[in-house]
């Protein structure tokens, strides 16, 4: 029956009210909207309405919920486990494989026939590469020590300081070829297991000590160098302290999440190895224990590698699960 | 009270159910009282609220301190729009049927002091203040629920929403004045008011 035909405030004049209501007007504003309210009924009449609908709105029983919302710890918990860690499972499984590669050219190169592998053997036949790295000379002598002390450092560093072994120890070994030469000269080599460029050239000097001398320290020469070190190691030793080399390596190859490329890890490896077993046993060892490592080497480094893999499988299982906490 | 809710939050993140349990139970009532304002159904609501304790346990990382409540509110409310959204692009599922049964009206205890009669008076203005605000845009309804039910101050409806003051200022306004329309529509405001302007 009554019309109400309160003039609709704009937007402007609705906020001021709102917020009027709400205590959220400034002194200044307020007072003077309270001016404007005392000599405009239709103002006051659209305050009203408004504070009628909040407070109706702030009557409104609470409703009560249907039933508690708490969590199942049965089922939140296992829900958040189930996500597969990719990131952890494959840096396992790549040092997983990086250990069962080591591990084959390891038996290969400790136990493997003479023919195949650049092993000491062969070496020993050969006088060239002995000399390259035994410490007959004084300062092949000092060498090892230098580099077995900076063993431990980043790949880089270690290759280039056991790179002075054979520089130092050069003039005792056979003059040799380029570089290049024991890229290519390794293509033949029967023991090429890994497809890695430093590996192969690791192989090359074997049959033909000539990589023991470029000084110009390139990432291939020196990573033959270092093996020709490691070759004229006893190859007891040598299996020992490459298997320790391994260890570690195959470590930090599971934390590395760059592992794929592991061009870095296995020169590192190789030259730890190498610079370390003439440090502790090059200086007496070497001449005695060669002519044994063809029967001492095998079975020690089978065992190896099985610990080895024991350790590798362990060490994976405990980050897998540490990381899922 | 905070240091509690404190230690129970660290506790929480450190993946202790039980302790995001209790914070549950602390605000449960709020959040679900929030979803069914904000979806104005009952089943929406209990999902919602689910959801949105869910969602908090899962992402509680990510809260780095603060007030644990608008935190919570915050990530119902986002619960909220979300399931509006995922209505709008399916509304084969006839809402209305539900909110006009009176069935589907959730529990509102009788006091004991009140009638029968008035119990159903209340009742029926409470479904149909729900109705009205079911009629507001979305964001002006999360500010009127925020603000006229959950009682909140601007500056947290403001960070629950991730607006400014001057936006929850002018749809709080807006809102409010929409559902004073409604109302009056219905007849459902107290005459006086309705009448106020038609005299002196």
């Amino acid at each position: 029956m009554t019309t109400n035909f309160n003039p609709q405030p704009n937007d402007a004049d609705l906020e001021l009210l709102s917020a009027y209501l709400d205590g959220q007007l400034n002194p200044a504003e307020r007072s003077a909207l309270e001016q404007r309210l005392e000599g405009e009924p239709a103002l006051r009449a659209n305050l009203a309405e408004l504070r009628a609908t909040v407070s109706m709105l702030q009557g409104l029983t609470p409703v009560r919920p249907p039933r508690s919302f708490t969590l199942d710890a049965q089922v939140v918990a296992p829900k958040r486990s189930w996500s597969f860690p990719w990131m952890q499972a494959g840096s396992a499984l790549i040092a997983v494989t990086l250990m069962l590669v080591f591990g084959f050219v390891l038996t290969f190169r400790g136990g493997g026939s003479p023919s195949a592998s650049s092993s000491a053997p062969s070496g020993a036949g050969q006088p060239a590469p002995m000399a390259a790295a035994a410490p007959t000379s004084a300062p092949a002598a000092e060498q090892p020590t230098a580099a077995a002390a900076t063993a431990t450092v980043l790949p880089a560093a270690t290759a280039a300081s056991a790179a002075e072994l054979p520089a130092a120890a050069a003039p005792i070994g056979t003059p040799a070829a380029a570089p290049t030469m024991a890229a290519t000269g390794a293509a033949p080599a029967p023991a090429a297991v890994l497809p890695t460029a430093p590996m192969l050239a690791a192989e090359a000097p074997s049959p033909q000590p000539y990589a023991a001398t470029e000084p110009t320290a390139d990432s291939l020469a020196t990573v033959a160098d270092t093996s020709i070190a490691e070759n004229s190691a006893s190859a007891a030793r040598q299996g020992g302290q490459t298997a320790e080399a391994n260890a570690t390596g195959g470590g930090a190859a599971g934390d590395v999440a760059n592992a794929p490329t592991g061009t870095p890890v296995f020169s590192a490896q190789i030259a730890t190895s190498g610079s370390t077993s003439p440090d502790t046993t090059g200086l007496e060892q070497t001449p005695k224990a060669t002519p044994t490592s063809t029967t001492g080497g095998s079975g020690a480094s089978g065992w190896l590698l099985i610990v080895l893999l024991a350790i590798v499988i362990a060490a994976g299982a405990w980050l897998f699960l540490r990381r899922r906490r | 009270m905070a240091d509690e809710e404190r230690r129970l939050v660290g506790l929480a993140q450190r993946g202790d159910v039980e302790s995001f349990n209790t914070l549950v139970r602390a605000y449960e009532g709020r959040v679900y009282n929030l979803c069914y304002r904000m979806l104005g159904d009952p089943d929406g609501a209990a999902d919602a609220a689910q959801d949105s304790f869910l969602s908090a346990f899962r992402n509680l990382r990510s809260f780095r301190g603060g007030s644990f409540r608008s935190w919570m509110l915050r990530i119902a409310t986002n619960t909220c729009y979300d399931q509006l959204r995922l209505r709008k692009r399916r509304p084969a599922v006839s809402l209305d049927i539900e909110t006009d049964d009176e069935d589907s009206s959730p529990l509102q205890i009788a006091d004991m002091s009140e009638s029968p009669g008035d119990f159903v008076l209340r009742r029926e203005l409470a479904a149909a203040i729900q109705r009205g605000l079911d009629d507001l845009p979305d964001e002006q309804r999360v500010m009127v629920v925020l603000s006229d039910i959950e009682g909140l101050a601007y500056d947290e409806i403001a960070q629950i929403t991730n607006t400014n003051l001057g936006t929850v200022k002018s749809r709080l306004s807006r809102g409010r004045a929409r559902l004073r329309d409604i109302l009056k529509a219905g007849e459902l405001l107290p005459s006086r008011y309705r009448h106020e302007g038609d005299g002196s």
